[in-house]
């Protein structure tokens, strides 16, 4: 059965204007489409300049996160039916904005880059690889499955007014190795976390939690980080 | 910006708001008691103090605490190790206890009163 | 080095000296608070100690809030300015305070 839906849009064209404005565009969907499968109907049939990112349209690549309805999430995994008539789109919050939906997200990767998001142990490597046992990757299983869609940080309170916050992205990353048992750079890594803008900044807001297309629940992984920073003498950030 | 609210995002701001102005009566609370040694100066705040005006900027005071001070327990036991399942039943029976503790209180308020 | 484990302890301890602090002040009946009993109480030094302990507390989760507020919403020199302001004042409180107490 399909249906009209009406999606507004925030615009933001600085080639022609360099304020934002909204557009409105009917699009006729069935039940089985998503938010991705209007924004492309609207590209191709309605205005051609319509930007936004988009890849695997399968919920993998993680490009097509966007606000829509006042929540973060991803176009391609939001179903339409599940929406109601009027859907407003905007681009994730609290990002530079480089046109439509389009915002630039090395702020958020260079975060990524500051938990160092690579495994370190200098042991020499055994002849084939650093086998893990099922039961150590059960471990970090969950936080393995984050795509890096951007939408837990940018959701986050404390992220849009403290851009130096690393976030809750950055911090699943950083639980991705500490609790990876082949890993041995947990020093290292605490130091690199427990900073001014780091765990500690976290409030439990829980909007991460809410948003993660991957369904992960950060907030758990962040109270890990903080036990454990504590259980190692990492106790304050700062002075 | 507008973002939609969730009971985690609204604890959360309740508890930073109710933060602040408990700080900032905590600076006047000190400021005020430390002018006060001797039996006249005292008794004449006390005398102040029974305005029905103040006795309910009291009772908001006492509601700012509790709400405070459960939802401060919520994030504690939750950084403890209680399970984030339980996060938003937490925020709700906490907001509960706030109310009964406060009629509670309340009563032994106005029993002063009077 | 300890501020945000400290932060959460001195929440914990304010739980139970509110909890005292708002039976014995508000709803044991006045005679709780006239001038005689406050200074009577004054001069336990058990009491003395809860108090100390129960202002410091206060003061430190306090301003420890306050500080973690102004690191996310304040920017640049007001924000070198606030920080500062958020130390001196607690220690000029915690003075006035301990006159309280002790004298
Ligand atoms: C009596 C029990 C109390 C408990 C258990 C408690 C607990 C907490 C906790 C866990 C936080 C951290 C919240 C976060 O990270 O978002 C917090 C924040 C705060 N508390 Fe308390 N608190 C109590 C009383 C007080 C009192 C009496 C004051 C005022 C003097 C106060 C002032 C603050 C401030 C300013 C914040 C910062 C708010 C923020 O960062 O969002 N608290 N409290
Ligand atoms: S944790 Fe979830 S919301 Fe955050 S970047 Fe990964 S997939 Fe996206
Ligand atoms: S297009 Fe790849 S996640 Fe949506």
């Amino acid at each position: 059965m399909s249906k009209y839906y009406t999606f507004k849009i925030k615009r933001y064209l600085p080639d022609e204007n360099p304020s934002t404005r909204w557009d409105e565009f009917r699009v006729k969907l069935n039940s089985m489409e998503r938010v991705l499968d209007g924004l492309i109907k609207i590209k191709e049939t309605m205005d051609g300049t319509l930007t936004f990112r988009k890849s695997c349209a399968h919920g993998v690549c993680g490009s097509c996160a966007m606000k829509i309805n006042g929540q973060n999430r991803l176009a391609c995994q939001t179903l339409v039916k599940d929406l109601p008539e009027i859907i407003e789109i905007e681009p994730l919050p609290a990002l530079p904005v480089i046109k439509d939906l389009v915002v630039d997200m090395t702020m958020f990767f260079h975060k990524n880059d500051k938990v160092l998001p690579y495994l370190i142990n200098e042991e020499p490597p055994p002849e084939r690889e650093r086998i893990q046992s099922p039961e150590d990757q059960h471990k970090i299983l969950e936080s393995i499955t984050c795509i890096m869609c951007g939408s837990c940080t940018t959701s986050c309170p404390v992220f849009w007014a403290d851009k130096e916050y690393l976030g809750p992205s950055a911090l699943l990353k950083a639980y991705r190795f500490l609790f990876d048992t082949r890993d041995r750079a947990t020093e290292q890594r605490l130091e690199a976390i427990t900073g001014e803008h780091g765990v500690w900044r976290c409030h439990s807001i829980f909007n991460c939690v809410e948003v993660c297309p991957k369904e992960i629940d950060i907030t758990k992984h962040i109270l890990k980080l903080k036990r454990l920073a504590v259980k190692k003498g990492f106790t304050g950030g700062e002075k | 910006m507008r973002y939609r609210w969730n009971t985690g995002s609204l604890a959360w701001l309740v508890h930073r708001v109710t933060g602040i102005i408990l700080s900032l009566y905590l600076i006047a609370h000190i400021y005020v008691l430390s002018h006060l040694k001797d039996p006249v100066a005292y008794n004449k705040l006390m005398a102040f103090m029974k305005n029905p005006l103040l006795k309910i900027g009291e009772l908001i005071l006492f509601a700012i605490v509790l709400k405070h001070v459960f939802a401060g327990i919520r994030i504690t036991l939750l950084e403890m190790g209680v399970s984030t399942k339980y996060h938003k039943s937490m925020a709700y029976v906490g907001a509960l206890l706030v109310f009964i503790v406060w009629v509670v209180g309340a009563f032994y308020f106005f029993r002063e009163v009077f | 080095m300890w501020s945000w484990l400290l932060h959460r302890i001195t929440g914990v301890i304010l739980v139970v000296g509110l909890l005292y602090h708002f039976i014995l002040m508000h709803f044991m009946g006045h005679d709780n608070y006239s001038y005689e009993a406050v200074m009577q109480r004054l001069s336990e030094s058990s009491w003395k100690i809860f108090n100390i302990v129960f202002l410091f507390s206060a003061l430190y989760h306090g301003f420890y809030g306050l500080n973690g507020v102004v690191t996310e919403y304040v920017r640049g020199y007001p924000k070198k300015f606030l920080k500062t302001f958020l130390v001196i004042l607690p220690i000029a409180l915690a003075f006035f305070g301990v006159k309280i107490v002790l004298f």
